[in-house]
């Protein structure tokens, strides 16, 4: 499985680009952006993460897995997986089972209907996080919308306790990853050729067998990817788990950040974070593959 | 009981919005017949197809299939199957399963797809392709998919849209000879739709030629070329000059018609216009004949100056000044000699006489 | 083409009154915490209750007059600027190279400019404060400029990619053949061409970073603090209905945005992917 460790291959394949042709030169700028920038700094990362803690800030260059094997040994660490492993997986499947009728429904929405559905997707897209955070704030608060609300109507005595839990976490996450995961999808639906459908009605399949047999197979890539995303940006997320869970809801983002920020344990939170990287890109890699798929027999 | 009409349609009707895109048409369809609906694109024959198909719903009028109305019937019950523009291959099948996926919905039993998909594929000429996918394919090669696709369901009525205007010249006159061939052979009522009047005119058993929604004018392939009824089909089925003029006289069963160009012509009396009716006559350029020499004929014989003369291989083209306007000769090419026609030459155009036609102005 | 406009009205449509429904709860979902924002910020209390308590801008004065959201206000435009400018010109330049033709290694070019924004970031964040820690750039306002760029520049790459699939490249080979160079073609021919593209991307990667938060936690010391992380800070430590204003503010923007994009591009390419 390419990983990291296939740095040579791209560098050289690189080389080859550069030298083939002077139209390449135009990426240059953005390469070398990402070169400086990213490939680089996450290489720093990794050498920092075998490197030997001393405390408050200190460390000493060394070449040893300690950081690793705790993170991925000790039971504390195990839970704190397991928790990030568990709400990434609960917010991706929500969105995706969720999120498939809608981005149906936008995908074959027409006019200004189609419009208003996209700008709606749109919008919570380009707004900020914080932002909508504090929005669930006020929503999920004690003396918020929904609990003021039932409140009123009678429906409960006392205001329920619906921030600072697990399902505000994921409620945060959901949020978050809907926009995207619509439009993933959204864009994939859009491909695929109604006349199929057509097709597949003319010759005898009802109208819950054509969308099975044609849309659904064909949207299955879509879904996959959408689902990948979904997860990696659970996974990583840092603003939701420390603003609407309690100090009982530690995701493997908010041990890294506490590792690097606070303990200043930076070897082993390098480790951690490293170890996020490498789930994320394998993630990456493998919708990048599938998508490869899907562009190949989607030529007619 | 006379032979069985597969397909009626009465009064049909389809309006989109503000447009009307097929205006009542009423059509009747024999058992084992090749009916081309021939017109410009945004005719409606497309539409009417999709009609008979299921894949429209029509705004008034009806539609019969073996007798029977199917209007709101859905089009995976209706007894039809499609051949689209675009073939509409399931990408994500092989060749097998998209040829069998009609059966397959039926609820055929595996073994019986399985021989059928083998014998239609077997017909259609491309046993061997059976785990290939769509993007595998030649455009000809998914052309015959698409058709096995809609035979092996062994449908009444075999619906086909322009389904070779994606092929180049070669390949579509290859593919019309094989068409032919299977609906001979399987004998399938069939209604084929094409703005290419050389399918229409090769492959057709009956021509519909529709324009804007109507019909204009139904008939053998012959008598639409040879006896358009409207200036609209004789101009877009092959090619004719239009010469206005009146009629001057009629005698039995002909008229005379004075051009406006001068010159008269003597044709078959098609209607019983009154004199001096305006008329436009029609005449398609091979049957003119060119001549250095006057004749003493003073009809059928008009005077022109030679402005052009465009060699095309087994004929030529003669752009004849006549009066104010153009017109198209085409005139084989003797062997052996090159053109003996300079422009700006004085010539007699000859028309053979019954190859005119009268047409309303 | 309509997808087939008959076969929907065969019988009563219950599967699209079902489809209508979740979608509705959906997008509603979506959209509430932003509707809510917008309503609270002008609550005349000081607690976040809803429903507001009465009708007020105080929270919208008291924010122009703190003189912390004003300086964290300005620390997010001194670097959201020269971020749209850095990460606008890197990005248009490789959507321009990688639209232009297929070219053996395009997929890895694609996988090189596209990771840094598919990876959470925090990683980003980490990685470059360790980075700048080496080379002496900690808290500094360019450490974090440059951490905005590489996350903004894919999302500018996506967009104009967006905007170049409806753009004839053939015209560069005519301009060429006409005489003009490769520069003069660049500035004569294409930058026009792809002007409302351009723009677009300006305004999409400004936003991307003044509401960047990730990234800006990491690499912000206090006196180059962002909006969004003072924001954070509030939303820890404590809370105030200054934050809806704040917050009420950045959304205005983005829907401003948002509609000068629309404008100039069109809903279908905001639409990116």
């Amino acid at each position: 499985m390419p990983t990291l460790n296939n740095h040579p291959g791209w560098a050289v394949q690189l080389k080859q680009v550069f030298q083939a042709r002077k139209f390449v030169w135009i990426f240059l700028p953005s390469v070398l952006m990402a070169l400086v920038f990213f490939f680089i700094p996450v290489f720093s990362l990794l050498r920092i993460s075998f490197y030997e803690n001393v405390g408050m800030g200190v460390y000493h260059p060394a070449l040893s897995l300690n950081g690793y094997i705790k993170f991925l040994t000790d039971p504390f660490y195990l839970r704190v997986i397991f928790f990030t492993l568990k709400i990434a997986v609960l917010v991706t499947s929500i969105s995706l089972v969720a999120g498939y009728p809608v981005a149906y429904y936008v995908s074959r929405a027409e006019g200004l209907k189609k419009i208003i559905c996209l700008l709606l997707i749109i919008v919570p897209l380009w707004t900020n996080l914080i932002v909508r955070i504090y929005g669930w704030f006020v929503i999920l608060g004690q003396k918020g919308l929904i609990n003021t609300l039932l409140l009123n109507i009678g429906l409960i005595d006392q205001p329920l306790s619906m921030i600072f839990q697990p399902l505000s976490v994921v409620i945060g996450l959901l949020d978050m990853v809907f926009p995207w995961v619509l439009l993933i999808m959204i864009s994939v639906m859009e491909g695929i050729d109604w006349s199929l459908i057509e097709a597949a009605r003319d010759l005898g399949a009802s109208r819950f067998q054509s969308f099975y047999e044609v849309t659904f197979k064909l949207s299955i890539p879509g879904v996959v990817v959408g689902g990948l995303f979904a997860f990696v940006w659970s996974m990583g997320e840092y603003a939701v788990p420390s603003l609407l869970g309690s100090s009982a809801q530690r995701t493997i983002s908010i041990e890294v950040a506490d590792q690097i920020l606070t303990v200043l344990n930076w070897p082993f939170g390098a480790s951690i974070a490293f170890t996020l990287f490498m789930i994320s890109v394998s993630v990456l890699f493998i919708s990048n593959r599938l998508t490869q798929k899907n562009a190949d027999y989607m030529i007619r | 009981m006379a032979a069985m009409n597969d397909v009626e349609l009465i009064g049909l009707t389809k309006r989109f919005k503000d447009t009307v895109a097929v205006d009542d048409i009423n059509l009747e369809i024999k058992h084992g017949e090749f009916l081309f609906l021939l017109g410009p694109s945004g005719c409606g024959k497309t539409t009417t197809l999709r009609m008979i198909g299921g894949l429209e719903a029509p705004s008034a009028g009806t539609v019969k299939i073996k007798g029977q109305t199917v209007n709101g019937v859905p089009p995976e019950k209706r007894d039809t199957a499609t051949v689209f523009q675009r073939w509409a291959l399931f990408p994500h099948k092989t060749v097998t399963e998209n040829v069998g996926f009609g059966l397959k919905m039926k609820k055929k039993p595996r073994q019986d797809i399985v021989r059928k998909v083998r014998e239609c594929l077997e017909m259609v000429n491309l046993s061997g392709l059976e785990n290939r996918y769509p993007s595998q394919l030649s455009g000809g090669q998914k052309q015959r998919v698409a058709l096995a696709r809609a035979l092996v369901v062994e449908p009444a009525v075999l619906l086909l849209d322009e389904p070779l205007s994606a092929l180049d010249l070669k390949l579509r006159q290859q593919m019309r000879f094989e068409i032919k061939r299977i609906q001979k052979n399987v004998s399938v009522t069939t209604v084929f739709v094409t703005h290419d009047q050389t399918e229409a005119l090769a492959m057709a058993d009956r021509i519909v030629v529709m324009n804007e929604g109507r019909i204009e004018q139904i008939g053998s392939p012959h008598n639409i070329y040879f006896n358009p009824v409207s200036r609209f089909t004789s101009d877009f089925i092959g090619e004719t000059n239009f010469l206005p003029g009146c009629i001057a006289a009629q005698e039995g069963d002909t008229v005379v018609v004075e051009l406006n160009d001068g010159g008269r012509i003597r044709a078959q009396r098609t209607g019983d216009e009154p004199c001096p009716t305006d008329v436009v006559v029609g005449i398609r350029p091979e049957q003119i004949s060119l001549s250095h020499q006057a004749s003493t004929a003073t009809e059928n014989v008009l005077r022109g100056k030679v402005m052009d003369v465009t060699f095309m291989g087994s004929t030529q083209r003669f752009q004849v000044a006549f009066g104010d306007r153009m017109i198209v000769v085409e005139d084989v090419v003797g062997a052996g000699s090159e053109s003996c026609w300079h422009p700006t030459e004085d010539v007699y155009l000859e028309i053979q006489p019954g190859a005119c036609l009268v047409l309303p102005a | 083409m309509k997808p087939y406009s008959a076969l929907t009205d065969y019988r009563i449509d219950w599967p699209a009154v079902a489809l209508t429904v979740v979608t509705i709860c959906v997008l509603t979902f979506i959209l509430a915490p932003i509707a809510i924002t917008m309503l609270v910020s002008f609550n005349k209390g000081s607690y976040i209750v809803f429903p507001p308590e009465g009708l007020s801008l105080r929270w919208y004065k008291a924010f122009f007059e703190d003189y912390w959201w004003v300086m964290v206000f300005k620390n997010s435009l001194i670097i959201a600027l020269p971020t749209m400018i850095i990460s606008t010109t890197v990005g248009v330049l490789a959507a321009l190279g990688y639209m232009k033709r297929t070219f053996r290694g395009r997929n890895v070019i694609n996988l090189i400019i596209m990771m840094p924004f598919l990876v959470p970031g925090i990683i980003i964040g980490i990685c470059l404060l360790m980075f700048a820690h080496r080379i002496g750039l900690s808290n500094t306002y360019a450490i974090v400029i440059a951490g905005h760029s590489l996350w903004a520049t894919p999302t500018v790459f996506l967009l104009v990619q967006a905007v170049l699939s409806g753009y004839d490249f053939e015209i560069e080979d005519a301009a060429r053949d006409l005489g003009a160079g490769p520069v003069k073609t660049f500035f004569l021919i294409t930058l026009p061409c792809i002007r409302t593209g351009v723009l677009t991307a300006m305004i999409f990667s400004f936003i991307t970073s003044f509401g960047e938060f990730s990234i800006a936690l990491f690499l912000t010391a206090p006196e180059t603090m962002t909006l969004p992380v003072q924001i954070w800070n509030s939303l820890k430590y404590e809370v105030s209905p200054i934050v809806a204003a704040v917050s009420t503010i950045m959304i205005v923007i983005t829907l401003a945005a948002i509609a000068m994009g629309a404008k100039f591009a069109g809903i279908k390419t905001l639409s990116e992917r």
